[in-house]
């Protein structure tokens, strides 16, 4: 499945609400996301992918792709979600370095550390195939 | 009038400033000022402390400094001497910490430029880098003069250490005392004994920015204790009823159960940070373990406001832009910016968002007192961390030395008063906890001490155990034993595909090297066992060494670590 796609994104709904950790995590939590992966045409990398997805109680209820106003947005190049989800940088240290930007209340997104955790560990069990020369890092799955 | 001797008139001007303590080892050149301690500064209350490195006579220097927020003097003989007092002037030099700096030299004809001389070094260009102000004393009659100027040098602005490089023949040079421009007198004739304050004017605004503050922030650095604010820096925070978050090194300013204080670096500190509309930063550079400040820890400088408070007007702005700045000493400063708010506003009730933060705080902090509940075996590094600061009382001095070591111990070692925390916090130099406990022990010898270290860390001056036994001195060191350089082991195992190199020790008995010092010595395994050793180490009476053993892998990675490596490695991408 290629990164983002709607298959992807399907795919992060189901997995995500069957993780008994990620749904213990994300209990109470009513908020809607945007991810952003900023295109890198010197790698391969042609086109901005934005989707978004909103979570009622914990439980991922929506999935979409393209903008949509909501609480949170993650922005990043493409290769640093890359290196995100193969596990080259954990998504606290990208936030720390700034190279995976944030904008809504900061607070709340540090109150759910171990969820946004718990998250990547799933989105990494997807197999996933990435765009341009990222495409060596392709996941398998599992 | 009485002929003087050179050194007489140094250890005289020691004596005026009140110098209770000369760190160092002792070296041909010295002798002059060695014997003049043993005629007549022991009577005036003036010591020589002889440790077994020059090294740690400048941390024992800088840790007296930092518990009195008097100035520490430490002292090194020409050439090696000198050389092996860097380290610990360095560190001194990264925290801001007041120093006098006293170094033989060769005699003034045959140095600067050095001709072959034994043991000769050109020594202020040493030393000009780690000092704020160098100056070679090459004629008797300036010694008054250039001892007093280093002082008062050291103690101004922003403080620091300061260099006296000695030459012999000045310091045996014999002279009238009637023919001295300046003679050794108290302080106060020489140096300011009330700090500057900042404009009126300006502290007005700043009163008027934080009354209009919707969610204000107060954020004290390493300044604060040096200047004695902790007080003000309560009242301001207690009156506004704004959230304290404090730089690393600055824990202690406001106790860390204060229900105003977030732990430095805690997830309630950092959503503070972010979350503020006005930040008040007091003597605090915002460096990189204050991640800059910038977001996303802070809040975007076009919507977060900046007021500094700082007594170096070359640290305002320095990391972040700032919207006013304020030149001053922080307690003065403070002093009357407390006057200006209350002039403007009744004390400002519990703002709502402050249980917010402490929630985020609790949410953070709960997975370590968990953690710390483990009766592993090796033991955890959090249930030694949690047990060993359970025994002390608030009041002890806790010292910090170690790479994963000062992490861990962040997560769970509450600090409750100023000046109680020691940890080499700009320069994370490593080798400071023994000396740096001595220091300590010396400077506050009613109240209880303790060291936290690592073992690589604890191992670079544990020859001071010497040191210690011989001046008799009772404290407790606890050895983080993991038999490895954790942090660069963690870095390698993340960043390098676990390719290790140059990182792992052998076991070292460290109990049995301090019981052959003349110290306590224990080694513990078990986790039930962390309590009773410290009570039999706190009653021996000596200087003790836990040495604990500890689980190596837990030990290397402290969840902040990816955090930190963030910061220091920034721009610094592997290419794999």
């Amino acid at each position: 499945m290629k990164l983002a796609s709607p298959e992807y994104m399907e795919e992060v709904r189901k997995r995500s609400n069957a993780d008994p950790e990620y749904l213990k995590l994300a209990k109470g939590l009513n908020a809607s996301f945007t991810l952003i992966l900023e295109p890198e045409p010197d790698k391969g990398v042609s086109e901005r992918i934005v989707v978004g997805f909103s979570n009622a109680d914990g439980r991922i209820d929506e999935i979409w792709l393209g903008e949509r106003p909501t609480d949170f947005t993650l922005s990043a190049p493409y290769g640093v979600w890359v290196d995100i989800l193969r596990g080259k940088m954990g998504p606290t240290k990208a936030i720390a370095s700034r190279k995976l930007r944030t904008r809504g209340p900061f607070l709340q997104l540090l109150q759910g550390a171990n969820r946004i955790i718990r998250w990547v560990e799933i989105l990494r069990s997807i197999p996933t195939e990435f765009e341009g020369e990222y495409a060596k890092y392709n996941l398998p799955g599992q | 009038m009485a002929e003087l001797m050179g050194a007489d008139l140094l250890v005289q001007c020691l004596i005026q400033e009140k110098v209770r303590y000369l760190f160092g080892i002792p070296g041909g050149q010295l002798c002059p000022i060695l014997d003049a301690v043993r005629r007549f500064g022991h009577d005036a209350g003036l010591e020589f402390i002889m440790t077994r490195h020059e090294q740690a006579a400048a941390h024992m220097a800088d840790a007296y400094a930092r518990v009195t927020g008097r100035p520490g003097v430490c002292i090194g003989t020409i050439g090696p001497g000198a050389a092996d007092l860097v380290p610990g002037v360095y560190t001194a030099w990264a925290d801001s910490i007041p120093m006098v700096v006293l170094t033989a030299q060769n005699q003034t004809w045959k140095s600067y430029p050095e001709r072959g001389s034994m043991q000769s070094l050109d020594q202020v260009d040493l030393f000009a880098p780690i000092t704020k102000w160098q100056a070679r004393v090459t004629h008797w009659q300036r010694i008054p003069e250039l001892v007093q100027r280093a002082f008062r040098v050291a103690l101004s602005g922003r403080p620091r250490p300061v260099h006296l490089d000695l030459h012999v023949d000045v310091l045996v040079a014999t002279g009238d005392e009637s023919s001295l421009t300046h003679r050794p007198l108290p302080p106060e004739r020489y140096r300011p004994v009330h700090p500057p304050v900042a404009d009126p004017d300006l502290i007005e605004r700043a009163a008027q920015m934080l009354v209009e503050a919707e969610r204000p922030l107060i954020h004290p650095g390493g300044g604060v204790l040096r200047s004695g604010a902790w007080d003000e820096v309560r009242e301001l925070a207690e009156y506004l009823s704004a959230p304290v978050t404090t730089s690393p090194g600055a824990c202690g300013v406001l106790p860390e159960d204060h229900p105003l204080c977030l732990i430095a670096g805690g997830y309630g500190a950092l959503g503070a940070q972010a979350m503020a509309d006005v930040v008040l930063l007091i003597g605090g550079r915002l460096g990189d373990t204050d991640f800059w400040g910038q977001p996303p820890f802070w809040g975007e400088p076009d919507q977060q406001k900046l007021i500094q408070i700082d007594i170096e007007p070359e640290n305002v702005a320095l990391n972040r832009p700032v919207d006013l700045a304020l030149v001053g000493d922080a307690k003065a400063t403070l002093r009357l910016l407390i006057e200006a708010v209350k002039r403007r506003t009744s004390p400002i009730p519990e703002r709502p968002e402050i249980a917010e933060y402490r929630a985020t705080q609790e949410a953070w902090l709960a997975p370590f007192e968990s953690q710390a509940e483990s009766d592993q075996k090796p033991i955890h590094p959090l249930r030694l961390i949690r047990d060993v600061r359970a025994f002390f009382p608030r009041d002890a001095i806790t010292v910090v030395d170690g790479g994963n070591t000062a992490v861990w111990a962040h997560y769970l070692n509450r600090i409750y008063t100023p000046r109680s925390f020691l940890w080499a916090s700009d320069s994370g130099h490593l080798g400071t906890g023994l000396p740096y406990a001595i220091g300590a022990k010396l400077a506050a010898p009613d109240r209880m001490v303790y060291a936290i270290c690592g073992d690589g860390a604890f191992a670079l001056n544990m020859q001071e155990l010497e040191t210690a036994a011989r001046l008799g001195l009772s404290f407790v060191v606890v050895i983080v034993n993991d038999r490895q350089w954790g942090m660069i082991k963690a870095l390698q195992m993340d960043s390098y595909d676990a390719r290790y190199i140059g990182v792992d020790f052998e076991d070292v008995r460290y109990d049995e090297i301090a019981r052959a010092m003349g110290c306590w010595g224990e080694r513990i395994e078990d986790p039930n066992e962390i309590t009773p050793a410290l009570e039999r180490a706190a009653a021996s009476g000596k200087p003790a060494v836990l040495d604990v053993i500890v689980d190596p892998w837990a030990h290397l990675t402290p969840p902040d670590l990816e955090n930190l490596d963030a910061v220091w490695m920034e721009g610094c991408d592997l290419p794999w």
